[in-house]
């Protein structure tokens, strides 16, 4: 008996300790928020402004598991309960976010030249750089660069504000770092980026 | 070696300077006659060689080609030229030479040829003419570089030379080929023809006068850095210089009449206007001391920029510069000339007009002082997020003392779609600090907003970011209007309140204390006003709020919502607006304790109350209660929290698990009981307006 209570003390301090973990990033839960926002925004270049899209509906994933793994899940989030279901996610779909991705989807066909002629790429900050002025005709200079001011200053805004939306201010080189990544993936044919060195190359 | 004549040889020499070598034969062969019936001259090198250059293969030779006309010849195998400026190779410069009465002699038919050199392959006509008056002369009126051709004209006189050099079409792009200096030019990918002259006059002991006018055509460039470019430019530059003792006396105009420059951040095409300077002074290159006695920049249409002062030292530093700038059409001046430089700050995308003047006294520190003088300035934020309307006046600051009064008139303003009416400044600055002289009182939305305070930090030194704090009053603005203006529902009431200490830093608006508004004859008091980036794409809005004794009748009045009488109390937490719209707040509504005020709710305002909280219309005229007008009610209590998209609606609790929205009393007793709680924000919005629409007030 005595036995039994210490197991579950045991348990217990296990199961808090588990819950301490939660405050670390969830890198794969922002790359697959990022990468759905930078997919989204490069859209821009061709298509009409879509609405973001709708979170995703985590029970139906759940669903497909094997039912045991289904039922440890459970018995799991019964045990840590709100917490670890926060952990899970990276909440993109606050009005701000959304504006954000609004403005710079609309953005995107402007800046789509300037990433095809070399001008401009994504640099590996998760920002964009000019990468060589040279390609841009003496009269739109100032113009792309008036784009690429008011590009950073929305990316800036962007991570910011997903930090602070999911009640994590700190986190906001994190998400930076997350994006930085996912910008240079997902870049469309023909534009260049930053390598992990510096070196810039194209896609 | 060359006999000549009877062959004979005079003389062979060797000389050795240093590592120079040198092998000098000369040969002088004179007929058997007493008189010299024919004279020869040979004068050979094998090399000569300097620190830097060498010549091979030199050869003089003198002979007397006709009676009383000589013929001289040089020629040249091969000279290196200093400082890896290339090489000559098979120079062969001849001339017939005539003699003067006067002792002189003139060549006016010499030949030139060269076989290889920086200029290419060369096959010119020279002249030269020497007297013991006149001095040497030395003319090679054409001279071909390319496509182009240069002139060159050389004399000299009792310690006097003068040299001209004529341009005309040379192509600027083969200048690389002169010199290696210039090897640089060549990553600028320099295009374009020069043509006009150029005067150099100077002494033994160096340059006295430089007279040029030159211009260049079709001149094109761009840095490898990308930094500087040019398309298309057409350049013109006249300069005198005359140097005095160690002072360099010069007049210079340099114009762009055609083309585009840009030149880090400005661009500038002269179709818009084009550019042109002026300039006179001294230069002292001795000391680095450059002496502008004016200097005045045109930029056509845009702005003029005139001024004076002294430049010091290498790099050139400013000791001391007043410049005044002038433009009658600010709009081009902010186009070309501000917007560059403003790019990625909130006044990066502005229409401007008016009149705008500019003086700056400059020292070693920086600016000294300034003056700004608006005639009819306005501008216009095209985001549409503020804007200033007909503004006169003056600003003046200095660094480090209190000037007199800065005074501005504004015919108007604008703040986020807010129009305000006219209003004047009258302040003082003050190295980084501004002292109102006055209340600055601006009138809005029929009420005013009274700037008591005002104190700028941060404006004057580099690398830090403006903030502001200020103490502002606010009498009696009219909140109708202004939720009008936000398209917000139409609130009445009006806005009052003293704001101690309302500031901007790190671009977050703030106010400390409170703001107070007296609406519907109660007081709704608004704490933790605060905007993040409020000029940014999306300004965050936080604020929390109290209000007390409002009443209802007036209230529901407004909101066309059906007539409902009694007070009402109410707690705002944790409202946040991202983009001007609700993101986050935790609402509630509630008759207060102790209310003894007659409490009474129309027929109307419990069908839009039950069709808010459920969405269906409480559909009361179909039932006996139709007769009755008005009901009693006990309470009041609604509680509405929007988080993201949902809205969750509560009221007074029920045993049953639904809850009071309206808690009747008396006979015929209605109560309005919820038993939904969550709703979507757009369908609670949608409701709402249709509320408002349905009502009298707005139709």
């Amino acid at each position: 008996m005595v036995r039994r209570v210490f197991g579950f003390g045991l348990a217990a301090l296990i199961l808090s300790a588990c819950v301490t973990i939660n405050i670390y990033f969830p890198a794969a839960a922002a790359e697959e928020a990022a990468r759905t926002i930078v997919r989204d925004v490069l859209q821009g270049e061709s298509q009409a402004p879509t609405p973001p899209a709708p979170p995703q509906d985590k029970q139906s994933d759940v669903d497909r598991v094997h039912p045991l793994a289904f039922a440890f899940g459970r018995l799991l989030e019964g045990l840590v309960p709100a917490a670890q279901a926060a952990q899970a996610d990276i909440d993109i779909n606050t009005p701000a976010i959304a504006a954000l991705r609004a403005s710079m989807q609309r953005r995107q066909k402007n800046l789509a030249p300037f990433y095809r002629s070399g001008a401009i790429g994504f640099d590996n900050r998760g920002s964009v750089s000019l990468r060589d002025l040279a390609a841009v005709p003496l009269a739109q200079r100032n113009q792309v660069k008036k784009l690429v001011a008011d590009e950073n200053a929305d990316r800036a805004r962007l991570y910011a504000e997903i930090a602070r939306a999911n009640g994590h201010p700190e986190w906001e080189a994190e998400v930076r770092a997350t994006f930085a990544k996912v910008w240079v993936q997902e870049a469309l044919p023909g534009y260049w980026y930053q390598d992990a060195g510096g070196a810039w190359r194209q896609r | 070696m060359t006999d000549t004549g009877a062959g004979c040889r005079f003389a062979q020499m060797a000389a050795r300077l240093g590592r120079v070598v040198l092998w000098v034969a000369i040969a002088f062969c004179l007929a058997g006659s007493p008189v010299v019936a024919a004279v020869a001259l040979a004068f050979e090198v094998d090399e000569i060689q300097g620190d830097d250059w060498r010549a091979q293969g030199i050869k003089l030779r003198l002979h007397e080609a006709m009676p009383g006309e000589l013929a001289a010849s040089l020629t040249l195998d091969r000279l290196d030229l200093p400082a890896d400026h290339g090489r000559v190779a098979g120079l062969e410069l001849t001339c017939p030479v005539e003699q003067l009465p006067d002792g002189g002699w003139v060549c006016s038919a010499g030949k030139l040829l060269i076989n290889d050199s920086p200029l290419q392959r060369q096959d010119a006509v020279w002249t030269s003419r020497y007297g013991p008056q006149s001095g040497l002369a030395i003319e090679v009126p054409r001279l071909s570089l390319h496509s182009g051709r240069i002139a060159l004209a050389l004399s000299w006189r009792d310690g006097e030379w003068s040299l001209r050099v004529t341009p005309k079409r040379v192509p600027l792009a083969r200048l690389i080929d002169l010199s290696p200096a210039l090897t640089t030019l060549e990553a600028w990918q320099l295009k374009g023809l020069g043509s006009g002259i150029l005067r150099l006059r100077g002494t033994g002991d160096g340059l006295k006068e430089v007279e040029s006018s030159l211009r260049l055509d079709a001149l094109s460039y761009a840095s490898p850095d990308a930094t500087q470019a040019a398309e298309k430019l057409a350049l013109r530059l006249d300069l005198t210089a005359r140097r005095a003792g160690t002072t360099w006396v010069f007049e210079s105009a340099l114009d762009w009449p055609r083309g585009a420059l840009y030149s880090e951040p400005l661009y500038l095409d002269m179709a818009q206007g084009a550019l042109s300077t002026r300039m006179a002074g001294k230069w002292r290159p001795d000391t680095h001391l450059i002496t502008l006695d004016s200097a005045t920049l045109q930029l056509a249409d845009t702005a003029e920029i005139s001024g004076s002062g002294r430049l010091q030292g290498t790099p050139l530093e400013i000791d001391g510069l007043d410049v005044a700038l002038r433009s009658d059409q600010a709009g081009n001046l902010y186009r070309r000339l501000l917007q560059p430089l403003l790019i990625g700050s909130v006044a990066d995308d502005l229409e401007v007009t008016g009149r705008v003047e500019l003086a700056l006294q400059v020292d070693q520190h920086g600016i000294e002082a300034a003056g700004l003088e608006l005639q009819g300035l306005a501008l216009q934020d095209r985001q549409g997020r503020f804007g200033l309307d007909h503004t006169d006046g003056s600003l003046v600051w200095q660094r480090e003392h209190e000037v007199t009064a800065s005074r501005l008139q504004i015919g108007g303003a604008s703040l986020f779609r807010i129009p305000t009416g006219a209003f004047r400044v009258e302040a003082a600055f003050a190295g980084d600090r501004i002292e109102l002289l006055q209340p600055l009182v601006v009138p809005v939305l029929g009420g005013e907003i009274a700037l008591e305070r005002f104190a700028l930090r941060g404006v004057t030194a580099a690398g830090q970011t403006a903030e502001w704090q200020a103490s502002v009053w606010l009498r009696e603005v009219d909140l109708e209007q202004l939720t009008r203006q936000l398209d917000w529902p139409p609130f009445g009431g009006v806005l009052s309140g003293r704001l101690d200490d309302m500031r901007y830093a790190d671009r977050l608006f703030s106010i400390g204390g409170g703001l107070h508004l007296s609406a519907f004859d109660g007081d709704i008091r608004v704490s933790g006003l605060q905007v993040r980036d409020p000029f940014g794409s999306v300004p965050v809005l936080e604020a929390a709020a109290r209000l007390r004794g409002l009443d209802l009748e007036a209230l529901t009045r407004t909101f066309s919502f059906g007539l409902i009488q009694g007070r009402l109390d109410g707690d705002l937490d944790g409202l946040s607006l991202v983009g001007w719209l609700p993101a986050h707040f935790d609402l509630r509504l509630y008759t207060p304790e102790g209310d003894d005020s007659r409490r009474r709710i129309s027929q109307r305002a419990v069908e839009n109350l039950t069709e808010l909280g459920s969405g269906v219309p409480a559909g009361l005229s179909s039932t006996l209660l139709r007769v009755f007008d008005r009901f009693n009610y006990e309470r009041i209590d609604l509680g509405v929290a929007l988080q993201g998209d949902v809205a969750q609606i509560d009221g007074l609790a029920r045993p049953d698990g639904g809850y009071y929205l309206v808690k009747g009393a008396g006979l015929p007793r209605i109560d309005v009981i919820g038993r939904n709680r969550r709703v979507a924000w757009r369908d609670l919005i949608e409701r709402l307006r249709q509320i408002r629409l349905e009502g009298a007030r707005i139709e």
